[in-house]
């Protein structure tokens, strides 16, 4: 869990001064940052949007890194947070235009997935549905539950990093996750009622 | 143990501070598949352009600080690194511009906390310095409590009743003195006794164990010693004639 010598390296010099040595973190963090804006936003357009917000807040507030794990987890959880905030506002304010789904916004997952012709038209809006609801449903869970889940799912960090990274307990980051689940549970099965 | 991600397993929840039940665990399973099923499983790579897109939103920015206002004392653990931390920690309370509420609070409270340390540590040190000399108005407190003597008179008056073996004896003083004989729990069992100013004598209100004769009981000296504060004991000095009988006393 400890940042490896390198990136603590390249921080190093991105503090000492040297900007461009950020570039070396944007290559090798950006894939895993925009998959998990995406997996919140369902937009790729609008994942890499948040991620670009990700990097340059993780690059504002680099002085403030304690390097008490990998770096990437460090950023996820910045993006991650950033991502849910744009769902959360993207779904206050909603524009319903002929062509999109039901938020309003231009879900490219069944843009992408009907361009693939495999399936059939009602089982990808079935399917677009249901990860628009389970997004949702993530969004709409309380913190800190919301947290641990969608840095476990979206991020795809383990627990040993979430509890690093948030500063809690394994054993509470351990119920936070369960709990998390179970209301999301609930959430779904509401949904699918 | 190093929890991995990747697909969720049971195993990752289980020795949280709860015991799960099963069917707790089967929904929280079934929650995580749901989540993982929604997922796009092809992995999402950025566009081309994105890094340089990047590098120039950060080329806007004001290049980083090198840390918070600690790094000067992680960096030199003493007093150069103290003075240094606190120095930035004020700048970054006052002028830090773009830092947010909270940094500038902390900043703010640790400067505060140092100045506090600092003055409390000065004080004492002052003080110790001053008391080492002699110098605190408070050394003079001893002299007051020489003539603690003051309760000479009052040991004379309790020497008094033991001294005279004769009930007639008026009053003395000390029975005043000794406040602690009326509150005794065998007061109520005696009132006939309290209520005669001869037998107000502590000894007798006090205990059937002046039933002992008097060679029994305790010495004057003894009592002498205790003065008011060891009056209320019940071997205090009886009085042979007030003794009363443990048969006479009501229940």
């Amino acid at each position: 869990m400890e940042p490896s010598t390198d990136e603590a390296d390249v921080i190093r010099a991105v503090l000492a001064g040297d900007r461009d040595a950020f570039r070396a973190l944007v290559d090798r963090e950006a894939p895993a940052v925009i998959r998990a804006c995406h997996r919140v936003l369902g937009d790729l357009g609008e994942a890499e949007d948040v991620a670009q917000e990700a990097f340059v807040t993780a690059y504002r507030s680099l002085g403030s890194w304690r390097g008490d794990g990998p770096f990437g987890a460090w950023l996820a959880r910045i993006a991650v947070r950033l991502a849910i905030r744009q769902a959360t506002r993207r779904r206050s304010v909603s524009w319903v235009t002929p062509g999109s789904d039901i938020d309003g916004h231009a879900d490219d997952t069944v843009a992408r997935l009907r361009a693939d012709g495999s399936a059939d038209p009602e089982g990808l809006a079935l399917r677009g549905e249901r990860q628009r609801a389970v997004r949702r449903a993530v969004a709409d869970l309380g913190e800190p539950y919301r947290e641990v889940v969608a840095l476990r799912f979206f991020a795809e960090r383990s627990l040993d990093e979430i509890a690093a990274l948030t500063g809690r307990p394994l054993g509470t980051v351990k119920t936070h996750l369960h709990r998390g689940l179970l209301r999301l549970r609930g959430h779904l099965s509401e949904h699918e009622r | 143990m190093s929890l991995l991600p990747g697909s969720f397993r049971p195993e990752e929840i289980s020795g949280g501070e709860p015991a799960i039940r099963d069917s707790e665990l089967a929904e929280a399973w079934a929650a995580a598949r749901a989540l993982e099923q929604a997922m796009p499983a092809d992995p999402m790579r950025p566009t081309v352009d994105f890094a340089d897109r990047v590098m120039a939103a950060v080329a806007a920015e004001p290049a980083p600080h090198a840390a918070g206002f600690l790094s000067g004392l992680r960096a030199r653990p003493g007093l150069g690194g103290l003075v240094a931390s606190l120095r930035a920690a004020w700048f970054t309370a006052a002028g830090g511009s773009g830092r947010s509420f909270g940094v500038r609070a902390a900043a703010l409270a640790y400067v505060f906390v140092v100045l506090l340390a600092a003055a409390s540590l000065t004080g004492v040190a002052a003080l110790g310095t001053v008391g080492a000399f002699g110098l605190l108005p408070g050394e003079t407190s001893p002299v007051p409590s020489g003539p603690v003597a003051s309760p000479s008179p009052d040991q004379t008056d309790a020497v008094g009743p033991s001294d005279s073996p004769e009930p007639s004896g008026s009053p003395e003083p000390s029975e005043s003195a000794e406040p602690s004989e009326s509150s005794g729990p065998d007061d109520s069992l005696e009132p006939d006794e309290s209520s005669n100013p001869s037998s107000a004598v502590p000894g007798a209100t006090t205990s059937p164990v002046g039933t002992a004769p008097p060679g029994v009981g305790p010495s004057p000296s003894s009592s002498d010693d205790s003065g008011g504060s060891g009056s209320g004991s019940p071997s205090d000095s009886p009085r042979p004639s007030d003794t009363p009988k443990p048969s006479e006393t009501p229940h």
